[in-house]
């Protein structure tokens, strides 16, 4: 019995000892990335040449300046005369902010629902798991339209909407981490001082499990960006005058023969965003947490 | 005088499923387990792994409700576990473990860790309250800042003593607290748990494997077999002359040089408690067994003559024992 | 094994059950039935007749019981919009649908899970990095921005193939490429990081030390163990064959059940809307209950386990 206990904190003393590798020039980039996509949702409003909805009539469908057009219009304009750069800043203020807050909301409805299931047990974890199963069984898309369906749209409600993707996942990793928490002894050590459940929870099982947590929100969060695109590309998401960026590439598609660029600029943020989003969350998962797989 | 602890007939089952779907089997893993602690007494309990002896601690703590019998705690009963009453109630009484790096949270420094109790019964929690402690189960104050990982085994493993401490509690539990220690460093906790208990006055329920360890820290002693208590008495009565089997066998293979040769070595499997044997559990084993032991469960009872007390058919002298050949 | 499949069909039971209540609550939720359905101005004593009528008067288990019993009549109410059933309207869309998925579904299968084994045999080489490069595409490049990007190529430069609509099997060759592609990158990554855990287990190490050629050992060791959890994303795949194509029948205005989907969700036909639901459900749930099925038959383990009970 004493034997195996040694084995198994003999690696666990080891384990903060982290060899300080290079960065790879990758995640460099992607981190700039991130970066400047952080920077322009912040500080949209300063850096806007235009506002995104001001339309100039005269310019409509105006060539962006890689293919020859005009420097008043560096991105060039859409089919009202709406500059393409402006409304793109606005977008990526809208998309990332619905990210963030849906990757938010999910992950603490699942470490809730996962925690309530750890310390219960019984019933409860049963009706936990039987709903983690049927997130899990349903794809997400379906489930998001009907939903839009029944209640119609708002951005709060979309937002909402959102973050109930995927927090079965949270759930899965916040229950599995409390039980084996409560097992290995930390966690009941500190019940046993007497800790409320709070406690117990709050200031000793979540910093734990926190660096798992923040892999997995780092791995959901280009989920949730795609997510997004999709829905207001099919024009269920965010609604007119509002804009995001799959917004962006829906209604650029009808000027897809003319006006390529209005869709090819949200296009490609989309695409670099959940790229480096999701090289990021890779390098983390590596680095912090091997055993997320 | 009401003894400070007294636990009544505590039974506690597991139900355990073999596979994935298998038919669930009950263990019991506590099966009728009586035993009293006085104030500022040590009472050992001694055992193999899996006969039961953590179970009874933690059911002793209340840190689980038994599923039959009763535990009075200064003459009142256990409140349920993990209820408000049952959360006041864990400054009186605390527990020391045998891993104490699971013990600790990696996160937080020893400091922070031996403060946690005080915050949460809400004493003082000063740095001067924590250097205290820390000082008294022989650590140094700047040592507040470390984290666990940071530590010696025996280091850590004052750090969780200061912690349960901190309270000022009359009743500690030591579950196995030197089974992971180097065995240069058993000695020094085992002394310093005897240096507290004297300033202190605090009862300790001391369980172990280690009957050496046992014998050194005990004013009583409790041998456990298969969830049930079979031998309880004054450690020289039980650790040098034991009048169970069981505890005969388990003393004598302890390496005595001056008693060369007498080494009981035990015949058949290691209890199962999944499947445990009729009448006497250690019948199947036990070198003495006549027919009796597989019928009937002996009790534990005062031995007519010395009046001490054995849970055996034979060491009674209600039967004649049946040599085997050894 | 009968014990197994018990549990596994209750289970799946229970994962109906629970869209349907969902479908309900949303239902209810999402506002009075009799206001939605009459104007607000109608009088109250119509408004009293129409609940009456309905039946929504009674309590909330009643009208959950009689909801739960219409749909096991296959009643799925009629779309507001034509007054046709729901169930007949959803009915002619499913066979296009199919016609994309499932040509869809043997590229992804054909294409991800060779990539992904032949990346893990040659781990680092370029055709791992290929394969990953071209994987990490698929996931982050969302489908509608890959079929537009074929449209502009394909359509609109080259000319060779038609943009939008369903007149010939020239048609399908655009959105079949455009869902193909990004599931076999999912396939080939997850098959990938399967393999190569399967390649560093040690009974690969035992049979690689015995002098089991080593093509051998994948084809006996590695392959077998290494499609257990693959199988569980393919069954993933087949349960959505009905739902994938949400956004790619949009981008080519394809008239099947997920174009239909997005316009009854925009229009807020709600029969319709649940009609697809519950069928999507169905679908993955019967999927899912062949992927357990087919564990029983690739993983020995359960296989006993099961055995004994």
């Amino acid at each position: 019995m004493s034997d195996i206990t040694i084995e198994a904190a003999a690696p666990a003393v080891a384990a903060p000892k982290r060899k300080r590798a290079r960065v790879p020039l990758a995640i460099i980039l992607a981190l700039g990335w991130v970066g400047l996509m952080l920077f322009v949702a912040l500080a949209a409003d300063w850096i806007n040449p235009y506002a995104y909805t001001a339309m100039d009539l005269r310019n409509r469908l105006a060539v962006p300046v890689f293919m020859g057009g005009p420097w008043s219009h560096p991105l060039g304009t859409d089919e009202l005369g709406r500059d393409v750069l402006s409304r793109l800043i606005v977008s990526i203020r809208m998309s990332l902010l619905i990210a963030f807050g849906a990757t938010v909301i999910s992950a603490v409805l699942g470490v809730t629902l996962g925690f309530l299931a750890a310390h219960f047990r019984g019933f409860v974890e049963q009706a936990v798991m039987a709903l983690v199963d049927f997130q899990a069984a349903m794809p997400f898309l379906i489930l998001a339209l009907a939903v839009l369906a029944f209640f119609g749209n708002s951005l709060l409600l979309f937002v909402c909407l959102l973050g109930l993707n995927g927090w079965e996942r949270y759930a899965r990793i916040a229950r599995g981490l409390a039980i084996s928490a409560a097992a290995q002894g930390y966690a009941a050590a500190v019940q046993q001082l007497g800790a409320s459940p709070w406690r117990v929870y709050g200031r000793h099982v979540l910093p734990n499990i926190a660096s798992t947590l923040i892999v997995s929100m780092t791995l959901a969060f280009p989920e949730i960006i795609l997510l997004e695109s999709g829905l207001s590309f099919l024009g269920l998401g965010v609604q007119p005058p509002g804009t995001s960026l799959g917004n962006m590439v829906g209604y650029g598609r009808e000027y897809l023969t003319r006006a390529p660029w209005i869709l090819l600029a949200p296009s490609v943020v989309i695409v670099l965003t959940t790229l480096a989003v999701s090289m990021l969350g890779d390098w983390l998962r590596d680095r912090l947490d091997p055993t997320l797989r | 005088m009401t003894p400070l602890l007294e636990a009544r007939d505590l039974v506690r089952r597991y139900s355990m499923r073999r596979g994935m779907l298998g038919r669930p089997v009950e263990v019991r893993a506590v099966d009728g387990v009586t035993l009293r602690l006085e104030a500022g007494k040590t009472l050992g309990l001694v055992g193999e792994s899996g006969c039961g002896k953590s179970t009874t601690g933690r059911m002793v703590l209340g840190l689980e409700a038994p599923d039959e019998g009763d535990v009075q705690f200064e003459g009142a009963p256990m409140p349920p576990p993990g209820s408000l009453p049952w959360r006041r109630q864990r400054a009186r009484m605390q527990m020391v473990y045998q891993d104490p790096l699971g013990a600790l949270d990696r996160r937080l420094t020893i400091g922070a860790q031996v403060a946690e109790p005080l915050q949460i019964h809400g004493l003082p929690a000063d740095d001067a309250r924590v250097h205290a402690l820390l000082r008294q189960v022989g650590l140094r104050p700047d040592q507040a800042e470390r984290y666990p990982h940071e530590l010696s085994g025996g280091q850590r493993q004052r750090s969780v003593l200061a912690r349960a401490l901190a309270t000022d509690p009359v009743l500690l539990v030591c579950d196995e607290p030197i089974s992971a220690l180097d065995v240069s460093i058993q000695a020094q906790v085992m002394n310093l748990l005897v240096d507290l208990q004297q300033q202190r006055g605090i009862a300790l329920l001391f369980i172990s494997h280690d009957l050496r360890a046992v014998r050194q820290m005990s004013h009583r002693v409790a041998v456990m077999y298969l969830g049930r208590i079979v031998e309880e008495g004054e450690p020289d009565a039980v650790l040098h002359e034991p009048a169970h089997p069981y505890a005969q066998a388990l003393v004598s293979a302890i390496p005595d040089p001056s008693r060369r040769g007498n080494r009981i070595v035990l015949q058949g499997d290691p209890p199962n408690p999944a499947a445990r044997p009729s009448g006497c559990a250690f019948h199947p084993r036990c070198p003495l067994a006549v027919p009796l032991c597989a019928q009937q469960a002996p009790a534990l009872k005062p031995r007519p003559g010395d009046g001490r007390m054995v849970a055996c058919h034979v060491a009674q002298g209600d039967v004649a024992p049946m040599r085997k050949a050894a | 094994m009968l014990r197994f499949l018990g549990t596994r069909l209750a289970r799946a039971l229970l994962t109906l059950v629970l869209v349907v209540t969902f479908a309900f609550v949303v239902l209810r939720l999402s506002g009075d039935p009799a206001l939605l359905i009459m104007s607000a101005d109608a009088p109250p004593e119509a408004i009293a007749a129409f609940r009456r009528a309905w039946g929504l008067d009674d309590p909330l288990w009643v009208q959950y019981l009689r909801y739960f019993g219409a749909i096991l009549h296959g009643d799925l109410g009629q779309s507001m919009r034509d007054g046709r059933s729901a169930i007949d309207l959803v009915a002619e869309r499913v066979p296009a649908t199919l016609a994309l998925t499932i040509p869809a579904l043997l590229i992804k299968v054909g294409l991800g899970i060779p990539a992904g084994v032949q990346a893990a045999l040659h781990r680092n080489s370029w055709i791992d990095r290929a394969v990953m490069f071209l994987a990490v595409a698929g996931f982050t490049v969302p489908s509608f921005v890959l079929g537009l990007l074929l449209v502009l190529l394909f359509a609109v430069q080259l000319g060779w193939l038609p943009s939008g609509g369903q007149e010939s099997w020239r048609h399908a060759v655009l959105p079949v490429i455009t869902l193909g592609m990004g599931g076999a990158a999912v396939l080939a990554r997850f098959t990938r990081s399967a393999m190569l855990e399967v390649l560093g287990q040690p009974y690969m190490r035992t049979a690689l030390a015995k002098g089991v050629p080593w093509h051998v050992a994948v084809r006996r060791h590695a392959l077998p163990n290494a499609a257990i959890p693959t199988v569980t994303i393919v069954g993933f795949m087949v349960g959505s064959l009905l739902a994938g194509a949400v956004v790619v029948e949009s981008v080519f205005s394809w008239p099947g059940v997920g174009r239909l989907l997005v316009v009854a969700v925009a229009n807020r036909d709600l029969a319709v809307v649940q009609c697809i639901l519950l069928l999507v459900a169905a679908t993955m749930v019967t999927a899912n209950l062949l992927v357990d099925l087919l564990y029983g038959v690739l993983d020995p383990r359960l296989r006993i386990s099961a055995g004994k009970a």
